[in-house]
Protein backbone atom coordinates (compact mmCIF):
# COMPACT_ATOMS: atom_id res chain seq x y z
CA UNK A 1 0.00 0.00 0.00
CA UNK A 2 2.73 2.57 0.78
CA UNK A 3 4.92 1.34 -2.30
CA UNK A 4 1.45 2.48 -4.38
CA UNK A 5 1.11 5.74 -2.64
CA UNK A 6 4.82 6.51 -3.36
CA UNK A 7 4.19 5.78 -6.92
CA UNK A 8 1.45 8.38 -6.65
CA UNK A 9 4.27 11.20 -5.66
CA UNK A 10 6.46 10.40 -8.00
CA UNK A 11 4.12 11.03 -11.07
CA UNK A 12 3.04 13.89 -9.04
CA UNK A 13 6.41 15.20 -8.86
CA UNK A 14 7.09 14.63 -12.82
CA UNK A 15 3.97 16.36 -13.77
CA UNK A 16 5.02 19.55 -11.73
CA UNK A 17 8.36 19.38 -13.17
CA UNK A 18 7.63 19.27 -16.83
CA UNK A 19 4.93 21.85 -16.23
CA UNK A 20 7.65 24.62 -15.84
CA UNK A 21 8.56 24.78 -19.95
CA UNK A 22 5.54 25.53 -22.07
CA UNK A 23 7.38 26.20 -25.43
CA UNK A 24 9.24 22.71 -24.83
CA UNK A 25 6.04 21.21 -24.83
CA UNK A 26 4.67 22.38 -27.96
CA UNK A 27 8.12 21.64 -29.41
CA UNK A 28 7.05 17.99 -27.94
CA UNK A 29 4.15 17.65 -29.45
CA UNK A 30 5.61 18.66 -32.70
CA UNK A 31 8.40 15.71 -31.97
CA UNK A 32 5.69 13.16 -31.37
CA UNK A 33 3.59 14.12 -34.30
CA UNK A 34 6.82 14.25 -36.93
CA UNK A 35 8.20 11.03 -35.69
CA UNK A 36 4.79 9.47 -36.17
CA UNK A 37 4.59 11.27 -39.51
CA UNK A 38 8.59 9.33 -40.15
CA UNK A 39 7.37 6.11 -39.48
CA UNK A 40 4.24 6.18 -41.71
CA UNK A 41 6.28 7.79 -44.16
CA UNK A 42 9.27 5.43 -44.30
CA UNK A 43 6.42 2.23 -44.42
CA UNK A 44 4.94 3.91 -47.01
CA UNK A 45 7.89 4.79 -49.53
CA UNK A 46 9.09 1.42 -48.73
CA UNK A 47 5.64 -0.43 -49.74
CA UNK A 48 5.42 2.19 -52.71
CA UNK A 49 7.96 -0.45 -54.25
CA UNK A 50 7.24 -3.23 -52.93
CA UNK A 51 4.11 -5.34 -51.58
CA UNK A 52 5.21 -8.08 -49.98
CA UNK A 53 8.65 -7.42 -47.38
CA UNK A 54 10.18 -11.34 -46.48
CA UNK A 55 6.24 -12.05 -46.04
CA UNK A 56 5.06 -9.33 -44.64
CA UNK A 57 2.39 -7.32 -45.69
CA UNK A 58 1.86 -3.33 -45.24
CA UNK A 59 -0.44 -3.17 -42.47
CA UNK A 60 0.98 -6.32 -40.93
CA UNK A 61 4.01 -4.02 -40.81
CA UNK A 62 2.17 -0.89 -39.73
CA UNK A 63 1.35 -3.48 -36.43
CA UNK A 64 4.81 -3.74 -36.09
CA UNK A 65 5.74 -0.26 -35.80
CA UNK A 66 2.59 0.18 -33.75
CA UNK A 67 4.03 -1.94 -30.93
CA UNK A 68 7.14 -1.11 -31.45
CA UNK A 69 6.22 2.81 -30.54
CA UNK A 70 4.09 1.24 -27.71
CA UNK A 71 6.82 -0.65 -25.98
CA UNK A 72 9.25 2.59 -26.57
CA UNK A 73 7.03 4.95 -24.60
CA UNK A 74 6.29 2.55 -21.65
CA UNK A 75 9.81 2.03 -21.52
CA UNK A 76 10.14 6.38 -21.95
CA UNK A 77 7.25 6.45 -19.12
CA UNK A 78 9.03 4.97 -16.47
CA UNK A 79 11.47 2.23 -16.60
CA UNK A 80 14.52 4.43 -19.18
CA UNK A 81 14.48 7.62 -17.09
CA UNK A 82 14.44 5.80 -13.63
CA UNK A 83 17.34 3.67 -14.74
CA UNK A 84 19.42 6.47 -16.70
CA UNK A 85 19.00 8.38 -13.41
CA UNK A 86 20.84 5.43 -11.78
CA UNK A 87 23.26 4.19 -14.41
CA UNK A 88 23.46 6.70 -17.27
CA UNK A 89 25.59 9.68 -17.97
CA UNK A 90 25.65 12.08 -14.70
CA UNK A 91 23.62 9.46 -12.84
CA UNK A 92 23.86 8.81 -8.97
CA UNK A 93 26.43 5.71 -9.72
CA UNK A 94 28.94 7.88 -11.02
CA UNK A 95 27.78 11.48 -8.89
CA UNK A 96 27.90 9.65 -5.50
CA UNK A 97 24.30 10.62 -4.57
CA UNK A 98 22.76 6.78 -4.67
CA UNK A 99 24.79 7.36 -0.91
CA UNK A 100 21.04 9.06 -0.57
CA UNK A 101 19.40 6.67 -2.22
CA UNK A 102 20.54 3.58 0.06
CA UNK A 103 19.93 5.21 2.94
CA UNK A 104 16.03 5.18 1.76
CA UNK A 105 13.90 2.36 3.55
CA UNK A 106 12.24 1.00 0.99
CA UNK A 107 13.44 -2.24 -1.32
CA UNK A 108 16.00 -0.80 -3.68
CA UNK A 109 14.87 -2.11 -6.22
CA UNK A 110 11.89 -1.18 -6.61
CA UNK A 111 12.59 1.98 -5.58
CA UNK A 112 15.72 2.85 -8.36
CA UNK A 113 12.94 1.11 -11.03
CA UNK A 114 9.83 3.15 -10.54
CA UNK A 115 10.99 6.64 -8.88
CA UNK A 116 11.36 8.78 -12.17
CA UNK A 117 8.85 9.06 -14.60
CA UNK A 118 8.37 11.25 -17.55
CA UNK A 119 4.96 12.80 -18.86
CA UNK A 120 5.10 13.02 -22.56
CA UNK A 121 5.29 9.34 -23.38
CA UNK A 122 1.38 9.40 -22.30
CA UNK A 123 0.97 11.16 -25.41
CA UNK A 124 3.08 8.91 -27.28
CA UNK A 125 1.29 5.39 -25.67
CA UNK A 126 -2.06 7.20 -27.20
CA UNK A 127 -0.70 7.78 -30.31
CA UNK A 128 0.86 4.46 -30.81
CA UNK A 129 -2.36 2.22 -30.08
CA UNK A 130 -4.18 4.35 -32.79
CA UNK A 131 -1.60 3.33 -34.90
CA UNK A 132 -2.15 -0.36 -34.37
CA UNK A 133 -6.16 0.09 -33.80
CA UNK A 134 -5.83 1.31 -37.99
CA UNK A 135 -3.39 -1.32 -38.79
CA UNK A 136 -5.80 -3.89 -37.33
CA UNK A 137 -8.38 -2.68 -38.90
CA UNK A 138 -6.50 -2.66 -42.44
CA UNK A 139 -5.77 -6.63 -41.86
CA UNK A 140 -8.91 -9.16 -42.57
CA UNK A 141 -8.71 -11.70 -39.87
CA UNK A 142 -10.72 -9.67 -37.41
CA UNK A 143 -10.19 -9.13 -33.69
CA UNK A 144 -11.54 -11.32 -30.74
CA UNK A 145 -11.14 -11.34 -27.16
CA UNK A 146 -8.82 -14.15 -27.12
CA UNK A 147 -6.64 -12.55 -29.32
CA UNK A 148 -6.74 -9.25 -27.11
CA UNK A 149 -5.74 -11.14 -23.90
CA UNK A 150 -3.42 -12.89 -25.29
CA UNK A 151 -1.53 -9.63 -27.11
CA UNK A 152 -2.08 -8.35 -23.52
CA UNK A 153 -0.42 -11.15 -22.03
CA UNK A 154 2.11 -10.80 -25.21
CA UNK A 155 3.08 -6.95 -24.24
CA UNK A 156 3.51 -7.79 -20.63
CA UNK A 157 6.26 -10.78 -21.34
CA UNK A 158 7.47 -7.83 -23.67
CA UNK A 159 7.94 -5.18 -21.16
CA UNK A 160 9.21 -7.78 -18.40
CA UNK A 161 12.17 -8.70 -20.85
CA UNK A 162 12.94 -4.83 -21.66
CA UNK A 163 12.92 -4.06 -18.02
CA UNK A 164 15.34 -7.17 -16.99
CA UNK A 165 17.53 -6.00 -20.19
CA UNK A 166 17.61 -2.57 -19.10
CA UNK A 167 18.30 -3.66 -15.36
CA UNK A 168 20.87 -5.94 -16.28
CA UNK A 169 22.70 -3.25 -18.26
CA UNK A 170 22.21 -0.57 -16.02
CA UNK A 171 24.09 -2.84 -12.90
CA UNK A 172 27.11 -3.12 -15.46
CA UNK A 173 27.58 0.57 -14.80
CA UNK A 174 28.53 -0.61 -10.96
CA UNK A 175 31.61 -2.17 -12.39
CA UNK A 176 32.35 0.00 -15.53
CA UNK A 177 32.16 3.51 -14.20
CA UNK A 178 31.67 5.86 -17.59
CA UNK A 179 30.42 3.21 -20.23
CA UNK A 180 27.29 4.12 -20.54
CA UNK A 181 26.03 0.65 -21.97
CA UNK A 182 22.49 1.73 -21.30
CA UNK A 183 22.35 3.69 -24.55
CA UNK A 184 23.16 0.69 -26.46
CA UNK A 185 19.66 -0.65 -25.73
CA UNK A 186 17.77 2.41 -27.36
CA UNK A 187 20.02 1.97 -30.44
CA UNK A 188 19.33 -1.94 -30.28
CA UNK A 189 15.55 -1.40 -29.83
CA UNK A 190 15.58 0.65 -33.03
CA UNK A 191 15.76 -2.44 -35.17
CA UNK A 192 12.33 -3.58 -33.90
CA UNK A 193 10.62 -0.62 -36.10
CA UNK A 194 10.08 -3.61 -38.89
CA UNK A 195 9.85 -7.09 -38.34
CA UNK A 196 12.70 -9.20 -37.39
CA UNK A 197 12.19 -11.95 -39.98
CA UNK A 198 12.96 -9.18 -42.59
CA UNK A 199 16.57 -9.27 -41.42
CA UNK A 200 19.58 -11.67 -42.47
CA UNK A 201 20.16 -14.65 -40.57
CA UNK A 202 22.83 -14.22 -38.14
CA UNK A 203 21.09 -10.41 -37.10
CA UNK A 204 18.07 -12.20 -36.48
CA UNK A 205 19.40 -14.93 -34.46
CA UNK A 206 21.21 -12.30 -32.14
CA UNK A 207 17.48 -9.99 -32.01
CA UNK A 208 15.75 -13.32 -31.10
CA UNK A 209 18.08 -14.59 -28.75
CA UNK A 210 20.69 -11.98 -26.96
CA UNK A 211 18.95 -8.75 -27.34
CA UNK A 212 15.28 -9.97 -27.94
CA UNK A 213 13.59 -7.57 -29.70
CA UNK A 214 11.87 -10.23 -31.36
CA UNK A 215 10.09 -11.15 -28.51
CA UNK A 216 9.72 -7.19 -27.44
CA UNK A 217 8.20 -6.26 -30.74
CA UNK A 218 7.53 -8.98 -33.48
CA UNK A 219 5.85 -11.57 -31.41
CA UNK A 220 3.17 -9.00 -29.78
CA UNK A 221 2.44 -7.97 -33.55
CA UNK A 222 2.65 -12.00 -34.63
CA UNK A 223 -0.13 -12.38 -31.95
CA UNK A 224 -2.52 -9.52 -33.41
CA UNK A 225 -2.00 -11.03 -36.79
CA UNK A 226 -3.14 -14.31 -34.91
CA UNK A 227 -0.02 -15.78 -37.12
CA UNK A 228 2.42 -16.26 -33.65
CA UNK A 229 2.49 -20.49 -32.08
CA UNK A 230 1.46 -20.83 -28.13
CA UNK A 231 5.69 -22.07 -28.43
CA UNK A 232 6.66 -18.65 -29.04
CA UNK A 233 4.92 -17.15 -26.66
CA UNK A 234 5.56 -19.71 -23.82
CA UNK A 235 9.64 -19.45 -24.77
CA UNK A 236 9.70 -15.08 -24.57
CA UNK A 237 7.67 -16.22 -20.63
CA UNK A 238 11.07 -18.48 -20.04
CA UNK A 239 13.46 -15.94 -21.29
CA UNK A 240 11.66 -13.22 -19.19
CA UNK A 241 12.36 -15.46 -16.23
CA UNK A 242 15.73 -16.26 -16.63
CA UNK A 243 16.33 -12.58 -17.71
CA UNK A 244 14.49 -10.95 -14.64
CA UNK A 245 16.34 -13.32 -12.31
CA UNK A 246 19.57 -12.94 -13.73
CA UNK A 247 19.37 -9.40 -13.76
CA UNK A 248 17.59 -8.83 -9.78
CA UNK A 249 20.51 -10.66 -8.85
CA UNK A 250 22.88 -9.32 -10.38
CA UNK A 251 21.61 -5.70 -9.15
CA UNK A 252 21.84 -7.10 -5.67
CA UNK A 253 25.13 -8.61 -5.89
CA UNK A 254 26.45 -4.67 -7.91
CA UNK A 255 25.04 -2.77 -4.58
CA UNK A 256 28.02 -4.78 -2.82
CA UNK A 257 30.38 -3.23 -4.92
CA UNK A 258 28.95 0.29 -4.70
CA UNK A 259 31.24 2.38 -2.56
CA UNK A 260 30.67 6.13 -2.91
CA UNK A 261 31.70 8.08 -5.75
CA UNK A 262 33.89 10.87 -3.78
CA UNK A 263 37.78 10.67 -2.43
CA UNK B 1 39.51 36.22 -34.02
CA UNK B 2 42.17 34.36 -31.77
CA UNK B 3 43.20 31.54 -33.71
CA UNK B 4 46.00 30.31 -31.19
CA UNK B 5 43.20 30.21 -28.48
CA UNK B 6 41.16 28.48 -30.72
CA UNK B 7 43.88 25.67 -31.39
CA UNK B 8 44.70 25.28 -27.76
CA UNK B 9 40.87 24.45 -27.27
CA UNK B 10 40.89 21.53 -29.79
CA UNK B 11 44.55 20.38 -28.79
CA UNK B 12 42.92 20.16 -24.89
CA UNK B 13 39.94 18.59 -25.50
CA UNK B 14 41.51 16.30 -28.05
CA UNK B 15 43.82 15.23 -25.72
CA UNK B 16 40.66 14.86 -23.12
CA UNK B 17 38.30 12.48 -25.35
CA UNK B 18 41.29 10.42 -27.22
CA UNK B 19 41.35 9.12 -23.27
CA UNK B 20 38.01 7.96 -23.62
CA UNK B 21 38.02 6.33 -26.57
CA UNK B 22 35.61 3.66 -25.75
CA UNK B 23 33.01 5.88 -24.85
CA UNK B 24 32.89 7.60 -28.16
CA UNK B 25 33.27 4.62 -30.08
CA UNK B 26 30.39 3.07 -28.30
CA UNK B 27 28.28 6.51 -29.11
CA UNK B 28 29.49 6.00 -33.10
CA UNK B 29 27.92 2.02 -32.98
CA UNK B 30 25.01 3.69 -31.33
CA UNK B 31 24.92 6.32 -34.08
CA UNK B 32 25.78 3.52 -36.90
CA UNK B 33 22.18 1.86 -36.25
CA UNK B 34 19.66 3.96 -37.67
CA UNK B 35 21.29 3.63 -41.28
CA UNK B 36 22.17 0.08 -40.69
CA UNK B 37 18.80 -0.66 -40.33
CA UNK B 38 17.58 0.89 -43.35
CA UNK B 39 20.36 -0.87 -45.06
CA UNK B 40 19.37 -4.25 -44.25
CA UNK B 41 15.76 -3.65 -44.83
CA UNK B 42 15.85 -1.71 -48.11
CA UNK B 43 18.83 -4.30 -49.30
CA UNK B 44 15.81 -7.22 -48.93
CA UNK B 45 13.43 -4.93 -50.68
CA UNK B 46 16.00 -4.57 -53.68
CA UNK B 47 16.59 -8.18 -53.45
CA UNK B 48 13.74 -8.58 -56.67
CA UNK B 49 14.74 -5.42 -58.80
CA UNK B 50 15.61 -2.18 -59.31
CA UNK B 51 14.03 0.34 -56.96
CA UNK B 52 13.93 4.02 -58.30
CA UNK B 53 16.78 3.61 -59.77
CA UNK B 54 18.84 2.12 -57.21
CA UNK B 55 19.87 -1.90 -57.55
CA UNK B 56 20.33 -3.88 -54.58
CA UNK B 57 24.78 -3.20 -54.59
CA UNK B 58 23.63 0.63 -54.69
CA UNK B 59 21.25 0.40 -51.97
CA UNK B 60 24.19 -0.85 -49.52
CA UNK B 61 26.64 1.24 -51.55
CA UNK B 62 24.54 3.93 -50.75
CA UNK B 63 23.82 3.40 -47.14
CA UNK B 64 27.41 2.67 -46.26
CA UNK B 65 28.72 5.90 -47.58
CA UNK B 66 25.60 7.57 -45.61
CA UNK B 67 27.32 6.38 -42.50
CA UNK B 68 30.27 7.75 -42.82
CA UNK B 69 28.85 11.13 -43.86
CA UNK B 70 26.69 11.21 -41.24
CA UNK B 71 29.32 10.65 -38.45
CA UNK B 72 31.43 13.27 -40.01
CA UNK B 73 28.35 16.04 -39.88
CA UNK B 74 26.60 14.86 -36.73
CA UNK B 75 27.34 17.48 -34.54
CA UNK B 76 27.50 16.74 -30.53
CA UNK B 77 28.08 19.97 -28.87
CA UNK B 78 24.41 21.51 -29.66
CA UNK B 79 23.46 19.20 -26.88
CA UNK B 80 25.77 20.31 -24.29
CA UNK B 81 25.92 23.93 -25.65
CA UNK B 82 21.98 23.89 -24.72
CA UNK B 83 22.60 22.29 -21.54
CA UNK B 84 25.34 24.56 -20.15
CA UNK B 85 23.40 27.62 -20.96
CA UNK B 86 20.26 26.25 -19.01
CA UNK B 87 22.39 25.35 -15.69
CA UNK B 88 24.58 28.34 -15.79
CA UNK B 89 28.08 26.61 -16.52
CA UNK B 90 28.30 28.47 -19.75
CA UNK B 91 29.50 31.47 -17.56
CA UNK B 92 33.09 29.89 -17.40
CA UNK B 93 33.17 29.37 -20.93
CA UNK B 94 32.07 33.35 -21.15
CA UNK B 95 35.30 34.20 -19.78
CA UNK B 96 37.34 32.99 -22.03
CA UNK B 97 39.23 35.15 -23.84
CA UNK B 98 38.16 33.26 -27.50
CA UNK B 99 34.80 33.82 -28.90
CA UNK B 100 31.99 31.14 -27.58
CA UNK B 101 31.52 28.67 -30.86
CA UNK B 102 35.41 28.02 -29.93
CA UNK B 103 34.14 26.09 -27.40
CA UNK B 104 32.13 24.31 -29.74
CA UNK B 105 34.39 24.04 -32.34
CA UNK B 106 37.07 22.51 -30.81
CA UNK B 107 34.96 19.67 -29.32
CA UNK B 108 33.49 18.83 -32.60
CA UNK B 109 36.70 18.62 -34.69
CA UNK B 110 38.40 16.58 -31.44
CA UNK B 111 34.71 13.95 -31.85
CA UNK B 112 34.94 13.84 -35.14
CA UNK B 113 39.16 12.64 -35.08
CA UNK B 114 38.29 10.14 -32.65
CA UNK B 115 35.28 8.76 -34.29
CA UNK B 116 35.72 8.71 -37.95
CA UNK B 117 38.42 6.26 -38.30
CA UNK B 118 36.37 3.78 -36.23
CA UNK B 119 33.48 4.19 -38.16
CA UNK B 120 35.40 4.22 -41.63
CA UNK B 121 36.91 0.63 -40.32
CA UNK B 122 33.63 -0.32 -39.61
CA UNK B 123 31.62 0.64 -42.99
CA UNK B 124 34.68 -1.19 -44.59
CA UNK B 125 34.50 -4.22 -43.05
CA UNK B 126 30.53 -4.37 -43.88
CA UNK B 127 31.34 -3.45 -47.53
CA UNK B 128 33.32 -6.53 -47.84
CA UNK B 129 30.77 -8.66 -45.75
CA UNK B 130 28.23 -8.00 -48.39
CA UNK B 131 30.38 -7.76 -51.05
CA UNK B 132 29.65 -4.52 -52.93
CA UNK B 133 31.03 -3.77 -56.56
CA UNK B 134 32.41 -0.33 -55.96
CA UNK B 135 33.44 2.05 -58.86
CA UNK B 136 33.82 5.80 -58.32
CA UNK B 137 35.37 8.78 -60.78
CA UNK B 138 37.77 10.95 -59.51
CA UNK B 139 36.23 14.43 -59.97
CA UNK B 140 33.12 12.96 -58.58
CA UNK B 141 35.21 12.38 -55.37
CA UNK B 142 36.87 16.06 -55.29
CA UNK B 143 33.26 17.41 -55.54
CA UNK B 144 31.61 15.23 -52.69
CA UNK B 145 34.48 15.91 -50.56
CA UNK B 146 34.06 19.50 -51.01
CA UNK B 147 30.06 18.61 -50.36
CA UNK B 148 30.97 16.87 -47.62
CA UNK B 149 33.01 19.98 -45.74
CA UNK B 150 30.26 22.35 -46.13
CA UNK B 151 27.53 20.27 -44.66
CA UNK B 152 29.67 20.05 -41.70
CA UNK B 153 29.46 23.44 -41.56
CA UNK B 154 25.98 23.66 -42.40
CA UNK B 155 24.56 21.42 -39.99
CA UNK B 156 26.72 22.12 -37.41
CA UNK B 157 25.63 25.73 -37.74
CA UNK B 158 21.82 24.96 -37.43
CA UNK B 159 21.69 22.73 -34.89
CA UNK B 160 23.74 25.48 -32.94
CA UNK B 161 21.98 28.07 -33.49
CA UNK B 162 18.95 26.46 -32.41
CA UNK B 163 20.47 25.74 -28.90
CA UNK B 164 21.70 29.17 -28.52
CA UNK B 165 17.63 30.14 -28.19
CA UNK B 166 18.58 28.29 -24.94
CA UNK B 167 19.02 31.94 -23.91
CA UNK B 168 15.95 32.94 -24.26
CA UNK B 169 14.03 29.82 -23.71
CA UNK B 170 15.88 28.44 -20.84
CA UNK B 171 14.93 24.55 -22.53
CA UNK B 172 15.78 23.66 -25.95
CA UNK B 173 16.38 20.34 -25.93
CA UNK B 174 12.82 19.45 -27.67
CA UNK B 175 13.93 21.89 -30.37
CA UNK B 176 17.18 20.11 -31.08
CA UNK B 177 15.53 16.67 -31.08
CA UNK B 178 12.69 18.12 -33.47
CA UNK B 179 15.93 19.61 -35.64
CA UNK B 180 17.21 15.64 -35.52
CA UNK B 181 13.98 14.36 -36.56
CA UNK B 182 13.43 16.51 -39.48
CA UNK B 183 17.49 15.43 -40.36
CA UNK B 184 16.38 11.63 -39.94
CA UNK B 185 13.46 12.51 -42.36
CA UNK B 186 14.90 14.43 -45.25
CA UNK B 187 18.39 14.04 -45.70
CA UNK B 188 17.88 10.76 -46.92
CA UNK B 189 18.17 8.03 -44.20
CA UNK B 190 14.70 6.68 -44.19
CA UNK B 191 15.08 6.13 -48.18
CA UNK B 192 17.05 7.96 -50.66
CA UNK B 193 15.23 11.12 -51.82
CA UNK B 194 14.84 9.75 -55.35
CA UNK B 195 12.32 7.40 -53.68
CA UNK B 196 10.30 10.31 -52.30
CA UNK B 197 7.19 11.39 -54.08
CA UNK B 198 7.73 14.14 -55.97
CA UNK B 199 5.83 17.18 -54.27
CA UNK B 200 8.05 16.13 -50.75
CA UNK B 201 10.69 15.38 -53.19
CA UNK B 202 10.81 19.03 -54.02
CA UNK B 203 10.23 20.74 -50.92
CA UNK B 204 13.11 18.37 -49.50
CA UNK B 205 15.69 20.15 -52.02
CA UNK B 206 15.05 23.87 -50.93
CA UNK B 207 15.43 22.86 -47.51
CA UNK B 208 18.66 22.94 -45.56
CA UNK B 209 18.67 18.86 -44.33
CA UNK B 210 19.14 17.39 -47.82
CA UNK B 211 22.65 18.96 -47.95
CA UNK B 212 23.59 17.45 -44.16
CA UNK B 213 23.93 13.83 -45.53
CA UNK B 214 22.55 12.76 -48.87
CA UNK B 215 23.85 15.32 -51.03
CA UNK B 216 27.10 14.37 -50.67
CA UNK B 217 26.62 10.67 -50.69
CA UNK B 218 24.76 11.25 -54.11
CA UNK B 219 27.07 13.15 -55.42
CA UNK B 220 29.82 10.57 -54.56
CA UNK B 221 27.70 7.67 -56.36
CA UNK B 222 27.29 9.79 -59.45
CA UNK B 223 23.75 9.42 -59.22
CA UNK B 224 23.42 13.45 -60.01
CA UNK B 225 24.03 15.85 -63.22
CA UNK B 226 26.37 19.00 -62.72
CA UNK B 227 23.35 21.20 -63.33
CA UNK B 228 21.82 19.54 -60.05
CA UNK B 229 25.05 19.45 -58.42
CA UNK B 230 25.75 23.25 -59.20
CA UNK B 231 22.08 24.26 -58.23
CA UNK B 232 22.80 21.98 -55.06
CA UNK B 233 25.90 24.33 -54.19
CA UNK B 234 23.93 26.95 -54.99
CA UNK B 235 21.02 26.19 -52.39
CA UNK B 236 23.75 24.71 -49.80
CA UNK B 237 26.12 28.16 -50.02
CA UNK B 238 22.23 30.05 -49.28
CA UNK B 239 21.60 28.43 -46.10
CA UNK B 240 25.39 28.97 -44.57
CA UNK B 241 25.11 31.86 -45.15
CA UNK B 242 21.97 32.73 -43.33
CA UNK B 243 22.65 30.78 -40.37
CA UNK B 244 26.33 32.23 -39.98
CA UNK B 245 24.55 35.91 -39.71
CA UNK B 246 21.73 33.89 -37.47
CA UNK B 247 24.39 32.49 -35.80
CA UNK B 248 26.40 35.45 -35.21
CA UNK B 249 23.30 37.52 -33.81
CA UNK B 250 22.15 35.32 -31.35
CA UNK B 251 25.24 34.87 -29.93
CA UNK B 252 25.68 38.47 -29.53
CA UNK B 253 21.85 39.29 -28.27
CA UNK B 254 21.69 36.28 -26.13
CA UNK B 255 24.67 36.82 -24.31
CA UNK B 256 23.98 40.13 -23.22
CA UNK B 257 20.94 39.28 -22.16
CA UNK B 258 22.33 35.61 -20.08
CA UNK B 259 22.44 35.74 -16.60
CA UNK B 260 23.06 33.05 -14.25
CA UNK B 261 22.33 32.62 -10.67
CA UNK B 262 23.68 31.42 -7.36
CA UNK B 263 27.46 30.27 -6.87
Amino acid sequence: MRYLRLLGTFIRAAIQNESAYRLNAVMRLLSTGLSLAGGIGGIAVLFQATDNLNGWSKAETLAVLGVYMLVLAVNGLVISPSLHKLGGMGGEIETGNFDYTLLKPLSKQYYISVREWSVWPLLDIAVSLGVIGFAVSQMEASLTAAVLGMFLVSLVIALGLLYSLMLLLSSVAFWYRGTYVLWIMGDVLQTGKYPVSIYPRPVKLVLTWVFPVGFIVSTPAEVLMQRAEPVTLAAGFLLMLVLFAAASLLFNRSLRKYAGASS
Amino acid sequence: MNLRGGLALIRGQLFGYLSEKGFFWTLALGWMTAPVIYLLVWQAAAAGGVIGGYDRNDFILYYLCLIVVNQATYPTTHWTTAEHIHNGTISAELLRPVPLIYNALGTEFAVKIVCLPFVTAVVTLFGFGFQVKLTIAADSLGLAAAALLLAMLLRFLLAYAISLLAFWTQQSNALLQVNDTLVFLLAGQVAPLALFPPGLQKLAMQLPYRYMASFPVEAVLGKLSMAEIRSGFAVMAGWILLLAILTYVLTNKGTRKYSATGG
